[in-house]
């Protein structure tokens, strides 16, 4: 990609653009400098595929089948005529109020023994975070676990402050290895992707930390998330 | 059954674009098609954004029935019917929390009944075996890039905040952080061109 110089300060506007990321009051400013220069066009046509490699560079997670459901059965009612055999799959687990209970009081259970779900299949499992002094006040989290994987949800959790990131570390015995570092979006919810790391864990820990992360946590834990020992 | 079956080799060989122009015209099956070719991707892009598996399902949702009331059309000057849909869907996922920003979270508890129905299905397709592989590659281009370029693609892309909120949060110059987004994004450009040939 070459480039005139006069178009070089524009350039950082197109990035910033790709990445939806202008205020308002430059977005409106750069369109309409697109409408007329090929140049900037064909600069953003190009940034393009790297916007959707960030897209599509996210941990990959299976949607339940209820969604897929859902989404047909949405486009089933409104409009066009319905496809036969995606018929929904009778729902009897919502119909007999009983087995829901059992199901529901089992894993409620199971929650006050400090993890939440074991499912028959591959090991799957969402274990429940345990606050401490030095959270913010209505946060909540909960991890799910895929083998050696993880996905820590957070909610409730406020920006880090000017300087200060969020970090999750991965505890075995007495030795703490600093995992990912993240910051959760404007509404205070994250998912942070713990790849590959638990094997072995004895907990998950989240520090509040200088930006760029730490090495070894220079704050309190806010929450720790016990792993049931097998 | 069969004919359902033979539809569906039919529609395995259909490209996207094609399948587009199918759902424009009311297709379920072709509708059905693009759910299963690109729902899992959605998905797990409006989890990244979102946290939260229950308003991931929403975000999916309300975007595959807004590209079925051709709401959303699909433009492919903005390239692969895939880069297409999930930027559709990562725009409808930052307007929720950027709506929600004004307003104090609600703390949401776990609800286990909840937790049940969202757990996922156990049949892992060959497009998500695909998926994960591509997705595995590109966290490799990401992870590769200086940690100040790709955080500031990430604040910006995953978490919605601006160039002047990114500054703000880092305490850098705002011409620093565009700056760090272009350089970031050019180099993953350059790395998809190798990467592709
Ligand atoms: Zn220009």
């Amino acid at each position: 990609m070459t480039s005139h110089p006069e178009h070089d300060s524009w350039r950082d506007e197109v990035a910033a653009y790709a990445l939806d990321a202008l205020p308002e009051e430059e977005r409106s400013a750069l369109e309409s400098h697109l409408e007329g220069c090929d140049e900037c066009r064909a600069y953003l046509r190009w940034l393009r595929p790297a916007e959707a490699a960030v897209a599509t560079s996210v941990e990959q997670i299976k949607p339940p089948r209820r969604l897929r459901r859902a989404v047909l059965a949405n486009a089933r009612e409104a409009g066009g005529e319905a496809p036969r055999t995606s018929r929904p799959r009778p729902r009897w687990f919502l119909t007999r109020p009983i087995a829901a209970a059992a199901i529901v009081v089992a894993i409620a259970a199971a929650l006050v023994g400090g993890y939440a779900l074991r499912r028959s299949g591959p090991s799957t499992e969402t274990l429940s975070a345990q606050t401490t002094a030095a959270a913010p006040r209505g946060l909540e989290a909960h991890l799910v676990r895929e083998d050696d994987s993880g996905t820590l949800e957070l909610s409730g959790l406020p920006l880090p402050g000017r300087g200060r990131v969020y970090e999750a570390w991965v505890r075995r015995g007495e030795e703490i290895s600093p995992s990912t570092v993240f910051v959760p979006n404007r509404a205070g919810a994250a998912a942070v992707a713990l790849p590959d790391e638990l094997a072995n864990a004895d907990e998950v820990m989240v520090t509040r930390e200088p930006a760029g992360g730490s090495a070894t946590p220079t704050t309190a834990p806010m929450l720790h998330v016990p792993f049931p020992q097998s | 059954m069969i004919t359902k079956m033979h539809r569906r080799m039919k529609l395995s060989g259909v490209a996207d674009e094609e399948l587009m122009l199918l759902v424009a015209r009311r297709d379920h099956g072709a509708f059905e098609a693009l759910y299963d070719r690109h729902g899992a991707a959605a998905y797990s892009l409006a989890h990244r954004v979102l946290g939260d598996r229950q308003r991931a399902e929403d975000a999916v949702q309300e975007t595959f029935l807004s590209i079925w009331r051709a709401r959303s059309s699909y433009d492919p000057g903005r390239g692969s019917v895939r880069n297409w849909l999930l930027g559709a869907l990562r725009n409808r996922a930052i307007d929720a929390i950027r709506h929600e920003a004004a307003r104090p979270a609600p703390a949401r508890g776990v609800d286990p009944a909840e937790v049940l129905a969202a757990r996922p299905s156990d049949a892992d397709t060959d497009a998500t075996v695909i998926d994960r592989e591509t997705s595995r590659t590109l966290r490799g281009v990401l992870g590769g890039l200086p940690p100040e370029q790709s955080r500031v693609i990430e604040l910006a892309y995953f978490g919605g905040f601006t160039h002047t909120e990114i500054a703000d949060m880092l305490g850098a110059p705002v011409g620093t952080v565009k700056g760090r987004m272009r350089l970031g994004l050019e180099k993953i450009r350059a790395a998809l061109a190798e990467v592709q040939s």
